[in-house]
């Protein structure tokens, strides 16, 4: 059987060339989230992280225009409940790498998140067998922020649904650990801080977490 | 001799580093590590509007081949 994988050299300046082309195409702000959209899809939930390292890459590459073209569309998502999105296990649900991943028992007690909630649960917890560093948080992070940040509205939609997760007691992705960052990253976010700092703050939360951990804290 | 993985359908492995490691667990992986942004300034170019327009099925296809492969996983 067939799978699909991520090359080993990526052509990632080919790729986010290719999305941005796909989104010029469309005349219409619901017609680009449906190529976000069919972008995601198409590239499945196994590789959801490449498609949060594409729009990372949209950022590096793209100029302020083409990051407003891509913040506008993911504004649209934000207002239309559209932002592509995978599906992670809900928090309790058990351990995630190898109890059948994305596809296996525990979907149906699983949740969306986006780009930037997905990040922000895969630094603390066992979303892959490959962990997630603080500094490639940071970077991947910092890369996001900027990219809605191209459009205003994007980001205050992103900031309130950040805080509408964080406040909902039955949301069941988060547990005290992860709400705690994705509260820390709405709210330097809205402060104005740069994505850089406020990807900074959130690695950092993060460590003085396993910091308490590590000194038999257990996270609440 | 084939390759029996367990998590063929799941994330896991995918972003793996080490590919040519001689683990079990690793054999037959590949692709490169999300955290490795260093391919980033390995390619050089900038993007800007232009005139070149995809359409959906097109856009999809594009990504699609720039960033993946297919390889056989050994089921089925």
């Amino acid at each position: 059987m067939a799978e699909r994988i991520l090359k080993s050299e990526p052509d990632w300046f080919g790729a986010a060339q290719a999305l941005v082309e796909g989104l010029q195409a469309q005349s219409t702000l619901d017609g680009r989230v449906d190529v976000l959209e069919r972008v995601c899809l198409d590239l499945g939930e196994v590789l959801y992280p490449g498609f949060a390292k594409l729009l990372a890459a949209v950022d590096h590459f793209g100029d302020q225009a083409v990051k407003a073209l891509v913040a506008d569309a993911l504004a649209q998502a934000l207002m239309t409940a559209r932002l592509p999105s995978t599906r992670l296990p809900a928090w309790g649900a058990g351990g995630f790498a190898g109890l059948g991943g994305l596809d296996g028992p525990l979907r149906t007690n699983s949740r969306n998140v986006g780009p930037l909630e997905f990040l922000c649960v895969w630094l603390v917890r066992d979303v892959s067998d490959e962990a997630l560093s603080g500094e490639a948080f940071e970077t991947a992070a910092t890369y996001l922020i900027d990219l809605v940040s191209a459009s205003p509205r994007a980001a205050a939609l992103y900031v309130d649904k950040l805080r509408a997760d964080a406040g909902d007691p039955t949301e069941g992705l988060h547990n005290a650990q992860t709400r705690r960052l994705i509260e820390t990253l709405a709210q330097r976010w809205a402060a104005g801080e740069t994505p850089a700092e406020v990807a900074r703050a959130v690695a950092r939360a993060a460590e003085a977490d396993r910091g308490a951990t590590r000194w038999g804290l257990p996270p609440r | 001799m084939s390759t029996i993985r367990i998590d063929a359908n799941a994330v896991s492995g995918v972003w793996t580093r080490g590919l040519d490691s001689a683990s079990p667990s690793a054999a037959g992986r590949q692709g490169q590590a999300f955290g490795d942004f260093s391919a980033f300034s390995r390619q050089e170019g900038s993007l800007s509007l232009s005139a070149n327009h995809r359409d959906l099925d097109s856009t999809a296809r594009a990504v699609s081949d720039h960033l993946t492969d297919t390889r056989d996983n050994g089921f089925g």
